[in-house]
């Protein structure tokens, strides 16, 4: 090595040298640590059920999810009055699903299917 | 989603509008894979008589901005975009490193802060010599496996030994602690709701002493260094592991305060009357063996004072079982004073003898019963299918006194603290079975 180079290299690691110094000095010093974070895994997308672009002619299943348990439905039957008055060529049918909030009804989604309905809406969660 | 997905039909979802951005967001990202279309509705709505709900389906959807009713219609109508035909595996999110890139400690403390991985209290920076030393604490591999379906609502989170010793480290454990964060780990997702539930954890068994677990006196408070962390490690658990955080993927609105520590205590197991046995082992575990329980709920009733001689305490605590969340749940925990009264002066041979008592005994309004949503929503399905004694509590006069603790093995004692003062707390508690401790050594 070239006496210049060294020279150069020396001064350098001196100035390393006296920049770690004076980090760990001010509390700068760095470290490594492990990360604590997880990867979570996506879901396979799952597509939606296609439209038909109108309900005109259509049933409409209003369907109560139980969400108080005592069979009150009194958002979808102002929901049902709505149908009546402004999209009177739909047809609406109010349902209670049985059982919690939390579970299926299987019976009830079978009815659905064989009634061919345009659609449904469920709710209310909250 | 089934709907959807099984029998092809079109479906809006109304909600509440805080939560939506949980169903369009994580919940559809790592749970159900599907962009579902939903509706924000206002909240709250519950009770709003016929002309306020008239005039409130008049309003926007706090989702798209739109009129309320015509949002459903386009909902259920407009053809679907190329992402809401989108099927098969997402590519995979890119994996955390193991370690994070080199920086000061006040950086990293403020990283930890700032990607939810605190409870906003300063944690103690897992290094590799940290975690080294946190990991002679137990005999498991650090790569082992702990739990995969770590998530809330079992997602696929999963995490090794390893994560939980970063844990252990952050949270200020001694290695001595991790088999209990282990175990305190494995139970992951925890419960939640948006109702200010919370959890308590019980630890029994020999592992109480040696660790310095406090049972006795100050037992609730921040008296002992291993009930201190091992409560605050399952907060860094349940943000970290299974990813909860509020306002995201969880949704409490008041959240609790028990929460800060998870009212992590031990048994004092020691000061048990004749006859009364520590929990695990009514949860059918051997007396030599440590275990961890989780109970959950919403109530937690100090008996506001000491026992006093004219009135017997397991009468208080029938009368104080009206407050409770009626999840037909209850767990007390009790001063070893007030066991010892219970036992020889009232003649409560067991814990049992006394959740049968307040089984027979305590009793609520009808009203009252149903008028808690946590039942309702619950249970009342079940009453309208004609399962007793639910079917008969709603067709009772609502001042009709009806027996809510049916089940006396829902009913649990946990004894703890100092003698002091003849003290309790009653909870609406539900105690799991309780897990091996021992596994994780």
């Amino acid at each position: 090595m070239a006496p210049k180079s060294l020279v150069t290299l020396m001064l350098l690691a001196g100035t390393v040298l006296a920049g770690a110094a004076r980090a760990e000095d001010s509390g700068e010093r760095r470290i490594t640590v492990l990360n604590p974070a997880v990867t979570e895994k996506r879901a396979p997308r799952v597509p939606l059920a296609p439209r038909a672009g109108t309900l005109e002619g259509k049933t409409v299943y209003l369907v109560d999810m139980n969400y108080e348990g005592l069979g009150r439905t009194p958002v979808l039957e102002e929901m049902e009055r709505w149908f009546g008055a402004n999209m009177p060529g739909v047809r609406t049918v109010r349902r209670l699903k049985s059982g919690s909030y939390v579970s299926d009804d299987p019976a009830l989604w079978k009815e659905i299917e064989a009634s061919r309905a345009g659609g449904v809406i469920l709710g209310v969660a909250g | 989603m089934t709907l959807e997905k099984e029998y092809g039909i079109p479906t809006v979802s109304l909600s509440n509008e805080n939560i939506v951005s949980f169903g369009t967001g994580p919940h559809q990202e790592y749970s159900t894979g599907m962009p579902l279309r939903f509706v924000g509705v206002p909240y709250p709505f519950t009770g709003l008589a016929a002309d306020r709900l008239a005039e409130w389906l008049q309003g926007k959807d706090r989702v798209s901005g739109k009129s309320l009713m015509p949002a459903i219609v386009d909902a259920l109508t407009r053809p679907l975009t190329a992402e809401e035909q989108k099927s098969g595996t997402p590519p995979e999110a890119a994996g955390e490193p193991r370690l994070l890139p080199p920086d000061t400690e006040d950086n990293l403390q403020r990283l930890f802060k700032d990607r939810g991985w605190t409870d906003f209290n300063p944690v103690i920076l897992p290094t590799e010599k940290r975690v080294r030393a946190m990991l002679k604490g137990t005999s498991h591999r650090p790569d082992e496996l702990v739990k995969k379906e770590a998530g809330t609502f079992g997602t696929s989170r999963p995490f090794t030994v390893e994560k939980v010793a970063v844990i252990a480290v952050m949270a200020g454990a001694k290695p001595e602690y991790l088999p209990v964060i282990l175990a305190l780990a494995s139970q992951v997702p925890y419960m939640d709701s948006t109702t200010s539930n919370a959890n308590m954890v019980v630890v029994s068994g020999p592992i109480r002493r040696e660790i310095g677990m406090n049972s006795g006196i100050g037992v609730l408070s921040p008296t002992a260094e291993a009930n201190s962390v091992i409560g605050r490690s399952m907060n860094l658990i349940h943000s970290i592991l299974q990813g909860y955080k509020e306002g995201e993927t969880g949704f409490s609105s008041l959240g609790n305060p028990l929460r800060y520590n998870n009212v992590t205590l031990a048994e004092n197991e020691e000061a048990l009357p004749e006859g009364w046995k520590p929990v695990h082992v009514e949860n059918g575990h051997p007396p030599e063996a440590s275990v961890l329980t989780i109970f959950s709920g919403w109530n937690f009733v100090n008996c506001s004072g000491s026992v006093v001689e004219h009135y017997a305490p397991q009468l208080l605590m029938r009368d104080f079982t009206r407050v409770l969340a009626a999840t037909g749940s209850a767990t007390l925990i009790m001063d070893p004073s007030v066991a010892r009264q219970l036992r020889d002066t009232q003649g409560f041979a067991s814990k049992g003898a006394l959740g049968e008592w307040l089984a027979k005994n305590a009793e609520v309004p009808a009203a009252t019963y149903w008028a808690n949503s946590i039942t309702s929503g619950m249970t009342a399905p079940l009453g309208r299918q004609g399962l007793e004694p639910y079917a008969t509590w709603l067709k009772v006069p609502g001042e009709t006194l009806i027996k809510h603790l049916p089940n006396a093995r829902s009913i649990r004692t946990v004894v703890a603290g100092g003698e002091t003062a003849s003290v309790w707390f009653l909870t609406d508690f539900m105690g799991g079975r309780g897990v091996s401790i021992d596994a994780w050594r």
